[in-house]
């Protein structure tokens, strides 16, 4: 990782206060980290700041993953998603939404790894100026294999 | 071999039936099946009778397939149940005609239980795959008792019960179950995971172990470990065991207070990351001293305010009072999703999860208020579940109002601060 480069701007989005606590306190580490404990704070976030990289847990009440990955893509954001969850089976689930998944416990090495390289292969990635034409690339060596969502605008 | 569904639990322990206890009485046997002539003498264990007309509804609208064999093994008679399930007529069915009607991989052991079952006369069970009128094969449980005449065996007499549906309800709780739980235990694997990861990087370079994050560490184990203890209380529970209490004299101010500060911290915490939720508490001035279990009420008082902050998604006011007039009484009220009506009395029931929560959206095993009427309900107290405030911004919202045994509530001497009189927000 190169330690002299901007740190990539995370949203991580979990409804599990610890949870959400642990992760911005490891992650802060390696990316500028935001928090939202709820879907819809997420969206929120999302439309009004500039994000590289979203780490969005599946279960949630109100509104949960799949629900914030389908409003991103109706607004036509193109922010690559990691979408993690506790429940066996995730990856299924994911390769439907077109993005990739990761499955708690979250080992934080691999984490970090997959959220940096999501943040780098985005389109946009880089550069902290609004994202123009989104441009779908594919992600290597992750589970599922489906490239990470990047609805074309 | 299967676990005996409770059904037939009682009738498998008839150890024989006698002519005293006449199922079929000569008329109505004469209707159903045509094979024996029986006495007329028809006599309950308890000296109750049914008229023969009663008998002969009993044996035709009976849902229970059921057959009967005389001392030689060979099936005589078929109810009209069992010949109505497999679309057969009796005379195809008698002998061991109804054995074309099984699987043919539980022949053998059909055959062979009845073999064991006629030499030692004693009542048997098997279960086994029978074809239905429509080719579909189900799974029954097949119950059998000897019967005597004139007091010497005479043959069986059985009863089988389509399981399929009941297994497959079994398969799909426990496939739900074991899902829950997966995450249950995942949830706090990941902050300890993270942590650990902390330690690691701080250990790498020289830096001091920090007493906060060791902190944060043994907050998750906790947490794992309470996880672990509800889990085997929830075993206990639906095993019929009775909860052990290590009963004090409490003050439930005090301890409904420590619960509520404990729940607004955890709130507070990711305070706008999440709508707002206003708690507010609402207790007497007085002391309300009651003989109870604290860790335990405690517990029921934690699993009742997590259930209302988890089924609020949308905020709203999570209203908890405690009053002890003319009962003690704690209420907890919120503006949430609110339970339908139809599942307010399953609620108690270990496992249960209400059917506008879905897995999906609302995680967890469905013991939380499974334990808390469990606790309640040791301390001699009640539990029940209402609609909440009209006009919540989730639902219907849901009011638990819980009242526990009265002790006389004394003036507190000296009221601590974090105990003046209601409402508090």
């Amino acid at each position: 990782m190169n330690e002299a480069r901007t740190p990539k701007r995370l949203l991580v989005v979990d409804d599990d206060p610890d949870v959400l606590e642990a992760l911005e306190a490891v992650l802060s580490e390696d990316f500028e980290v935001a928090t939202a404990a709820d879907g819809a704070v997420a969206l929120e976030h999302l439309q009004c700041a500039e994000v590289d990289v979203v780490l969005l847990d599946m279960m949630m009440p109100n509104m949960d993953g799949e629900e914030v990955i389908a409003a991103m893509k109706g607004s036509g954001m193109t922010i690559p998603v990691l979408l993690g969850s506790a429940m066996p089976g995730i990856e299924r689930r994911a390769r439907k939404l077109g993005v990739v998944a990761i499955t708690k416990p979250y080992n934080v090495t691999n984490l970090v790894a997959r959220l940096q390289r999501l943040a780098e292969e985005a389109p946009g990635a880089g550069s902290r100026a609004p994202r123009e034409s989104a441009e779908g690339t594919d992600e290597e060596g992750v589970e599922g294999g489906a490239p990470p969502f990047v609805p074309r605008g | 071999m299967r676990a005996r569904p409770a059904w037939s639990r009682g009738f498998a322990s008839a150890m024989v039936l006698r002519t005293s206890d006449r199922i079929f009485p000569e008329d109505a046997l004469d209707n159903a099946h045509p094979c024996r002539s029986r006495s007329p003498a028809m006599s309950g264990r308890s000296g109750a009778t049914l008229p023969p007309e009663q008998y002969r509804l009993l044996v035709e609208h009976s849902p229970t397939l059921s057959w009967r064999a005389g001392a030689d093994a060979t099936c005589d008679w078929f109810s009209p149940a069992w010949l109505a399930f497999t679309g057969r007529r009796l005379d195809e069915e008698l002998g061991d005609g109804w054995l074309s009607g099984v699987h043919p991989d539980d022949v053998e052991s059909c055959r062979r239980a009845r073999v064991d079952g006629f030499q030692r006369r004693r009542p048997f069970e098997r279960t086994y795959r029978l074809r239905r009128h429509d080719g579909v094969y189900r799974t029954v449980v097949d119950n059998a008792v000897p019967f005597e005449e004139d007091g010497a065996f005479a043959g069986y007499i059985g009863s089988c019960l389509d399981i399929d549906d009941e297994q497959r309800r079994a398969e799909e709780g426990k496939s739900l179950f074991a899902m829950a739980m997966a995450h249950e235990l995942r949830t706090p694997l990941t902050p300890l995971a993270a942590y650990i990861h902390q330690l690691d990087r701080a250990a790498a370079t020289g830096a001091p172990l920090s007493p906060v994050l060791v902190q944060k560490l043994s907050a998750q184990v906790e947490k794992l470990s309470r996880l672990v203890e509800e889990l085997s209380d929830g075993a206990l529970v639906t095993s019929g065991e009775r909860l052990h209490l290590d009963v004090d004299t409490v003050d439930l101010a005090g301890l409904v207070t420590l619960a509520v500060e404990e729940q607004r911290r955890a709130l507070d915490r990711v305070r706008g990351s999440r709508p707002a939720l206003e708690l507010v508490l609402a207790v007497p001035a007085e002391r309300v001293v009651a003989e109870v279990d604290a860790r335990k009420l405690a517990q029921a008082l934690r699993h009742l305010l997590s259930n209302a902050v988890k089924f609020s998604p949308r905020g709203g006011v999570l209203q908890v009072t405690l009053s002890c007039e003319p009962t003690i009484t704690i209420v907890v009220e919120d503006e949430g999703i609110g339970v339908p009506t139809e599942d307010r009395l399953r609620l108690g029931t270990p496992f249960f999860r209400a059917s506008n929560a879905p897995l999906a959206n609302y995680p967890g095993v469905g013991m939380g208020f499974a334990m808390a009427k469990q606790i309640v309900r040791s301390h001699g107290g009640t539990i029940h579940v209402t609609e909440g405030k009209s006009g919540g911004r989730n639902g219907d919202g849901t009011r638990v109002i819980i009242t526990l045994p009265s002790s006389a509530p004394t003036p507190r001497s000296k009221p601590p601060s974090s105990h003046e009189p209601s409402p508090r927000r």
